[in-house]
């Protein structure tokens, strides 16, 4: 006997991700979602966007990691609520460890919820977290080969950031070949360059983080 | 690593299924993974044999179906399946698109013996 189902394998994951989209709609969230490889400077541009500050905007964070707390560590000393959401080895964030986020963070304080994604350019992608948006990284270390070995993470990202564009002098990192790479896939998507250590790039990454905020509160 | 998360998904949506049919075992499905969902069907197996113990599908077979990407062109909106990582449409060489398969993992299918 053969049944038809016809169903969508990670629906599981799906529904509860619009439960998450259903308590930021209720709290008036907007949630960001970074994605990356290890070691291309998520936490920094976090970092840097709540050194310099969103004007109006209240931030809260979601780290990702398999293993410790030293990503929300470094988040928490610029007194902003986060939670360090620990995979235990687990490749990629799903939206029950959200949700589950959610119960440990004053959501009535908050206006713009960035989630650090677990490094990786494969599996997280699938993984709808119920965020808003959804920002790639790629630092200048790591080969303008990405978006051609990676494309998914490339066609969903509604912006990519180049990271670590200081260190263009030093490392072969053909930028056109790059841009050719992601526009191939989403001609439109925006390319921001930005060197955190230099601060090149980091007041439009601001303007770009603040313009995902619905509502900008007075205060 | 993304594949286990995958196979234990769809070990619970089969035993859902199972149970509102009344059947205890399952003894074929036909999965439909897109391409861009970068799935290894290798690992994805392996996988699949290590949790499949004392679940509804323990004899189960899997028929994987790879669907290749399909892209709209945002111009002349024909549809074509891109040969490389480089969408560009062949009718009229627009860049990119909009992509109308190959990003889900679908359950098509489910066989349960005839007894």
């Amino acid at each position: 006997m053969k049944v038809d189902v016809v169903q969508k394998v990670l629906k599981a994951n799906d529904d509860i991700a619009k439960l998450v989209r259903a308590r930021f709609e209720e709290y008036a969230i907007s949630c960001i979602n970074m994605i990356s490889a290890p070691g291309s400077g998520k936490t920094t541009l976090i970092e840097s966007a709540l050194k310099k500050g969103i004007s109006g905007v209240r931030v809260g964070v979601i780290e990702g990691d398999p293993e410790t707390t030293r990503d929300a560590e470094r988040i928490a000393k610029y007194d902003v609520p986060v939670v360090q959401i620990n995979t235990a080895g687990g490749c990629h964030l799903e939206s029950q460890l959200v949700l589950q986020a959610l119960d440990k963070l004053p959501l009535d304080t908050i206006d713009l919820l960035i989630i650090e994604n677990v490094g990786n350019l494969v599996c997280p992608v699938g993984f709808d977290l119920g965020e808003k948006s959804r920002v790639a990284v790629v630092s200048v270390t790591e080969g303008q080969d990405k978006p051609f070995k990676y494309p998914r993470l490339f066609q969903t990202a509604n912006i990519v950031v180049l990271n670590k564009v200081d260190l263009l002098p030093y490392v072969p990192f053909d930028v056109e070949e790059f841009k050719q790479g992601v526009h191939g896939i989403q001609p439109d998507v925006p390319i921001l360059h930005v060197s955190c250590t230099h601060g090149d790039g980091v007041e439009q990454w601001v303007n770009w983080l603040k313009g995902q905020v619905d509502k900008p509160t007075n205060g | 690593m993304h594949e286990l998360s995958i196979v234990t998904s769809l070990i619970e949506q089969v035993e859902q299924i199972c149970k509102e049919q009344g059947k205890d075992c399952v003894s074929k499905i036909d999965l439909r993974i897109g391409f861009l969902e970068h799935i290894n069907t290798e690992t994805f197996l392996f996988m699949f044999e290590q949790v499949k113990e004392g679940t509804c599908m323990e004899q189960a077979k899997i028929n994987l179906i790879i669907e290749p990407i399909k892209i709209r062109c945002r111009k002349c909106l024909n549809f074509y399946e891109p040969e490389d990582s480089i969408w560009i449409c062949p009718h009229c060489n627009e860049v990119g698109g909009e992509i109308v398969q190959g990003t889900e993992i679908i359950l098509e299918s489910i066989y349960f013996d005839d007894n």
